[in-house]
């Protein structure tokens, strides 16, 4: 290796006291020894763990917080195809029950369903305790959705509609007086009828809460609904057994509107 | 790969497109990241220079050496012998960056985008930065307006590479070596990084090298006499530089005024750089992936909720763009995340309004690095619209 000489180094300031090592003849290269000073924290890492994941929260039976309000933009729903439906308490599980299609109303046997795995659907179940669920094989059943949703606050006795997640119309309705108070939680409308008895209006619907209090009514398990009344004067104050009245005209758009498994919170 | 490939030209050139087999998709980032702005953006280009094969040797026997693209490299072993043949013989690669091997010294070498004349200097110095140890020093390869790619000679920093505040051997400011710069006709058109080895000489210590590289301990102030060593007749050069290679040499170093510098991985190392609007890493460079805790969502999930990921292995505080790929086709969707200092994204991505339901890869894409990873998701169609209930006539026997 050989290296024609060129013009003279210009800087010549730059030449300190340094050790120069020549290597092969002509070719030297200056190794500084410095020392450093004060060498702050390193900050550069190229790589590091990603953060941890975050499940994402889902819906669920069990009771909410008093004001958190459970209106879904959307719900699915399970509607029983054969003439039953078995239940487990897990994906995979022993079947527990058989829930009979129709229901013993006549109603069709449809469920709100809260999560779903491989071939498997959470439900919510109309049976004591309140926020019962139950797994079912989604091919005992046909899967849909509903963008509905109802909220009921007891505080102001109004029933708000929900669709796709916002307020469509506020009713004002009756809910449970103090000493039969209508039960708080997350529920699901489980079947209509036209009641061919006398106080429930043109329309009830059953839902998935009971009494608290009530373990019997009227020669039912003391269920509660979602009905028109005979007692207008009642609607926007505590003055039920528990159920939830609203006028006649009301509860009828509903009847037009609401599929079974919508989702019933009372808050 | 390919589609990678295609994508991230896609995605560089900046379109915000949105069909996708005639959807329109919208991307929508989380504050997570945005919201911190301790994070510096990344600049233009970031890459990763983590082993020899990421270097070109210079030509050691040319009188005009020329500066390949990319990096290069030039090694010299203090034992007297020859031109080191391997970059690995003079210098080893690891977590803290490159760093020189004891009694080596090491040379790297890298062509500006496009030759910077003196009244751009200051442009360009004042953005830079470099992550180096104490005895590493960075400097400009210098040519002749009039022939801007042969080497004139080169001019290292004293005290690092700080931005606006670096000096240059012999105390001049940036404005300063513009100046002379421009008396004498010249360009700059390159840049340099010197890792000289430890020297430590005789003390036939194992070690040489103040203990442990990564624990940079700032108080220790390691205060070797090394120092003495050098006075121990440095043949110090003459003032003028011979040629060929040896103009790319740091001619000497005002060692005394190091200045307290950046993070430092080993004296003789370095371990990032940051010069014309490009970032080299010479850590490990990492393998970008990103994950997501719901890999199946509805039509009707995907297109509000949308997909949450995170995912790792991009360049600090680059952005990163999304496309949203079926097969070999795809488009990136509008809006991107932003790395953070650890070069990690969280976000979200919704899908648009008419998504479509089917298999689908979200392909993310660092504008800067180039660093590529995709999560395969599915989309299921949204179950039909449940039936209003129909009332059956009854006996009610609810509460009332």
């Amino acid at each position: 290796m050989r290296f024609i000489p060129t013009e003279p180094r210009r800087r010549a300031t730059l030449v300190a006291a340094a050790v120069a090592v020549v290597c092969a003849g002509a070719v030297a290269i200056v190794v500084t020894s410095t020392m450093s000073t004060g060498t702050p924290a390193p900050s550069h890492s190229a790589v590091a763990a990603a953060p941890s994941a975050t499940p994402t929260p889902r819906a669920s039976g069990s009771p909410a917080p008093q004001d958190a309000i459970d209106a879904p933009a959307t719900t699915t729903v399970a509607a029983a195809t054969g003439d039953s439906v078995p239940v487990s308490a897990e994906p995979d599980g022993a079947v527990t029950e058989r829930l009979s299609n129709p229901q013993k109303s006549g109603a069709p046997l449809v469920l709100r369903v809260v999560d779903q795995r491989d071939g498997w659907a959470q439900v919510q179940l109309a049976q004591r305790p309140n926020g019962s669920t139950g797994w079912v094989p989604t091919s005992a059943v046909t899967l849909s959705s509903t963008p509905y949703a109802i909220v009921v606050t007891e505080s102001t006795n109004t029933l708000d509609l929900y669709k796709d997640g916002s307020v469509l119309h506020s009713y004002p309705v009756a809910t449970g007086t103090g000493g039969t108070p209508t039960p708080t939680g997350r529920f699901a409308l489980t079947e209509l009828l036209a009641p061919t008895n006398d106080g429930y209006g043109p329309y009830a619907y059953g839902t998935t809460a009971f009494s608290d209090v009530l373990n019997s009514f009227g020669g039912g398990p003391g269920q509660i609904g979602l009905h028109g009344t005979n007692d207008s004067s009642s609607i926007g104050s505590g003055a039920s057994h528990g159920c939830v009245r609203m006028h006649n005209a009301d509860i009828t758009a509903l009847a037009k509107l609401l599929p079974l498994g919508t989702p019933f919170q009372v808050r | 790969m390919e589609l990678h490939t295609v994508l991230r030209s896609r995605i560089a050139a900046a379109a915000v497109g949105v069909t996708v087999l005639g959807v329109t998709a919208a991307l929508v980032p989380t504050v997570s990241n945005a919201a911190d702005d301790s994070v510096a953006p990344a600049t233009s280009v970031v890459t990763w220079a983590d082993s020899a094969a990421d270097f070109t040797a210079i030509d050691t026997d040319s009188s005009t050496p020329a500066i390949p693209a990319g990096w290069s490299w030039l090694g010299i072993q203090q034992d007297g012998s020859d031109y080191a043949t391997s970059l690995d013989q003079v210098a080893s690669f690891g977590a803290d960056g490159v760093t020189a091997k004891d009694g080596s010294a090491v040379l790297l070498l890298h062509p500006l985008q496009s030759t910077v004349a003196p009244n751009a200097l200051a442009g360009l110095i004042d953005d830079a930065a470099a992550n180096a140890g104490g005895d590493t020093e960075v400097g400009l390869l210098v040519a002749k307006a009039s022939s801007p790619t042969l080497v004139e000679e080169t001019v290292y920093t004293t005290g690092g590479l700080q931005g606006a505040d670096t000096v240059w051997a012999g105390g001049e400011s940036t404005d300063e070596l513009a100046t002379q710069l421009r008396a004498d006709g010249d360009v700059v058109f390159g840049y340099a990084v010197v890792l000289n080895g430890a020297t430590a000489t005789p003390p036939a210590t194992d070690e040489p090298t103040p203990a442990p590289t990564e624990t940079p301990a700032p108080t220790e102030t390691p205060a070797p006499s090394e120092t003495t060593a050098p006075t121990s007749t440095p043949a110090a050069r003459s003032a003028a530089p011979e040629q060929g290679v040896e103009k790319l040499l740091p001619q000497a170093s005002a060692a005394s005024t190091f200045a307290a510098r950046a993070a430092v991985p080993a004296d003789s190392g370095i371990a990032d750089l940051v010069i014309d609007d490009s970032t080299t890493y010479f850590t490990p460079q990492p393998t970008a992936a990103v994950s997501s805790t719901s890999l199946s969502l509805t039509v009707s999930q995907a297109t509000s909720t949308g997909f949450p990921v995170t995912g790792s292995g991009f360049a600090p505080g680059e952005t990163v763009g999304v496309a949203l790929a079926q097969g070999q086709s795809g488009t990136e969707l509008p809006g991107t995340l932003t790395a953070d200092a650890d070069g990690n994204i969280t976000g979200t991505v919704v899908l648009p309004a008419g998504a479509t339901a089917g298999a689908w890869t979200l392909v993310f894409v660092g504008t800067s690095s180039a660093q590529t990873a995709s999560v395969a998701i599915t989309v299921t169609a949204d179950p039909a619209v449940a039936p209003v209930a129909t009332p059956v006539s009854g006996r009610a026997t609810f509460t009332g």
